[in-house]
Formats: structure tokens, sequence, C-alpha cells
């Protein structure tokens, strides 16, 4: 099997073992999903089928011509099929991944912030007092806002960079990102955790530079799902802190760029300052950036080996005399 | 550009169907880069994939776009 299809497999695999556990688990939640859902989700399905099928008539058409526009036209159509391969495999998986995602808050097992914060503080860091400092600079404060809500635009720019360069590296990105959400909602359906903010409960002068939104802004869901009252799913939001899942894209967004180095360096710059501003704008404990970083490692690993697997040789032939 | 405008004509009288809809798909991934820019422009990063589909669907339907619709 190619490489192609070995990572394919393995998303398809990770949205089936996902659309299983929700098949199971939703009739017995207090979840519903509002039909809004599955509209929006026709709708992409849709245009992906609708493109794809284009697409390919029109590589069809030019296959055997030899000019150089066609030869333009069979490039910018085998880019925009591998986006669609991508945006095929994230669809259904991102629709999974946020049903399972509110299953996984909707539990009444305790929190684990005071664990978190206790392995923090281990660790030498005071996370008010952190706070407190880089909140000290407007200038600091900016930068490191500036640099957390990049995130959306980088993933998208990578996404599209690797589409256009490379298929197998696109979809070895695309795997990546699979594997590391559904690690990451394991360890958050195992370890519930509400987020610094809710633990720390600061004083707002403390952080009066910074929004804390993505520390913020998902608690008033969490605590609905959490009262076991009946909750219909909207519009999805991340629900996510421990681990933290910026800290796991700017690792991932690392590794997609690291073979150009007019990328690596801005890549690397700009995202660890995003992973230092998990800490004031995500509400992120230390542990969740280390749980983060480690989850991703552990995923990157794991799609290198499906990418590296060989299958074994046949045996040579016997030769006879 | 002169290669093109030939290729372009010769095909409006042999396969006009595959010229226009090679013209959609070449349109698509200017399309799809606008439409990702002013979604990211817009929005917050609170659904990240999710504001890519946006782009890849409204891209999708960017000659009724252009047209004003």
């Amino acid at each position: 099997m190619g490489s192609v299809r070995r990572l394919i497999l393995l998303s398809l695999s990770l949205t089936a073992l996902m659309a299983s556990a929700i098949i199971l688990w939703l009739p017995n939640s207090n979840l519903s999903i509002g039909p809004e859902n599955f509209v929006a989700f026709g709708q992409i399905v849709a245009a992906l089928v609708a493109l794809y099928l284009l697409s390919l008539f029109v590589l069809r058409r030019v296959a055997h011509d030899p000019s150089a526009p066609a030869a333009w036209i069979k490039k910018i159509s085998g880019v925009l099929q591998t986006i669609l391969v991508v945006a095929a495999i994230l669809a259904p998986f991102m629709f999974a991944t946020s049903v399972l995602m509110y299953l996984g808050s909707a539990t009444a097992s305790p929190l684990v912030d005071a664990d978190l914060a206790a392995i923090d503080a281990a660790l030498g860091l005071d996370w008010v007092a952190t706070v407190s400092w880089l909140n000290q600079s407007p200038t600091v404060s900016a930068i490191l806002m500036r640099c957390y809500y990049s995130v959306a635009l980088q993933m998208a720019a990578v996404l599209l960079f690797l589409s256009v360069i490379d298929r197998v590296k696109a979809l070895e990105f695309t795997a990546i990102i699979c594997l590391t959400i559904f690690l990451t909602e394991l360890t958050m359906a195992a370890f519930p955790s509400a987020g610094a903010y809710y633990f720390y409960r600061p004083d707002p002068s403390i952080y009066s530079n910074f929004t804390g939104a993505g520390g913020l802004l998902h608690l008033h869901e969490l605590m609905a799902l959490r009262s076991g009252q009946p909750f219909a799913l909207t519009v999805s939001t991340g629900l996510i802190s421990f681990p933290s899942f910026h800290t796991a894209l700017g690792i991932m967004i690392v590794y997609a760029v690291r073979k150009w180095i007019f990328l690596l360096i801005p890549a690397v710059v700009v995202n660890a300052i995003m992973i230092v501003a998990t800490i004031p704008e995500g509400g992120h404990h230390l542990s969740d950036i280390i749980a983060g970083a480690a989850v991703t490692v552990m995923a990157i690993f794991a799609v290198r080996s499906v990418l590296a697997y060989r299958s074994a040789p046949a045996a040579s032939p016997v030769q006879v005399s | 550009m002169e290669e093109l405008f030939q290729w372009s004509s010769a095909k409006a009288r042999t396969d006009p169907l595959a010229l226009v809809l090679a013209v959609y798909v070449v349109g698509y991934l200017p399309a799809l880069l606008t439409s990702l820019l002013l979604s990211l422009v817009n929005g917050s990063d609170v659904n990240i994939i999710g504001v890519c589909f946006r782009a890849i669907y409204d891209a999708t339907i960017w000659p009724l776009k252009v047209a004003g619709f």
C-alpha cells in the first residue's frame, strides 16, 4: 500500500472510531445535535464532491493536450484535488471530533485543575504572578495576543502550501492533525479540566491587557454540559483545556515546515511566542502545555511510523540449477 | 499570453464546456484564498477548521460572488 493510501486510511480509521464512539455514547448522554449542524455538513460535502468531479472532468479533457496552458490547468487541478482530499478527510473528522468533545465534557467527573496547579507549582511556575508579569507591558501583551490569534491563519496557510508543494506532506500533516486531536480528546475525557482562569479566579486587573478569551469563553458551555441538564449543540467552540491544543498546533506547524528554512525560522519564533501566550490568553496551566507537546510528539512519531512502514518483501524464489 | 489566447479560442470552438469548467477550476484557488483571508480577518480562532470549511464553501460559488450575487 502506498504512502498516500496509508495516510488516508489512518485518518479515516480515526474518524470511524470516533463515529462509533458517538453512536454508542450519544443516546446515553444529555447532548443533542442541532439540525443546522447536519445542514452545514451536507453543504460542505456537496461542495467537495461537486468540485472534485469538476476538476476530474477538466483533467480528463486536457489529459492528452501537450500545450503550456493545458499543463498549467493540469497542475492547478491536481493542487485543487489535493485540497479537496484533505478537506474531505477533515470534514467528517471535525464533525465527529466536535460532537465527541462535547460528549467528553458532559461528565460529572471531578476537575483535575487542582492537580495541574500543583504540578505547575512543583515545576516552579506561579500562574498568577506570571500572568501579572506578562501583563505589565502593553507591547509584550499585544505581541503575545497577535501570535496567539495567528494560529488559524498559520494552519490554513500551511495546509494550502503543502497541498501545492507535495500531496504526501499535506496528507501527513492531515493525519497528524487527526491523531493529535484524537489523543487530545482521549486525554481530556480522562482528565477533565476547566482551565487556569476558572481555578485561580484572578482579579481582572492582572490580565487587563489580555482578553483571556481562550480561557474564559468556554466556561459557560462547559459548566452547562457538566450540570447534566439537556444541552443542544449548535455552534461548536473549543472546550479543551488539558492538553493545550494551541501548543499542539504550534508544534505541528513547525514540524510541517521544517524542510523550508525561510518558513521554519518565522514559524519557530511566532509559535514559541504563541505557546507562551497560551498561559495568559488561553488560560492554560503549564501542565496543559507540556501535555499538548507530549501528545503532538506521540502523534508525529506514530504517523512517521505509518509512513516508514514497508510491507515485508516477498521471499525470493529458490534458484534451481 | 498569445499561446493562452490561441488555446482558449481553439478550445471555445472545439470543447466550450471544458473551457468554462477550466476557467472555474483555475479561478477557484484565488477565490479560496480571498475567502479564507476575509473569514480570518473578520472572525476569531474559535473554530479554526470551521473557518476553513466556510471558506471552501464560499469559494465554490465564486462566479456568483464575482457577478455580484
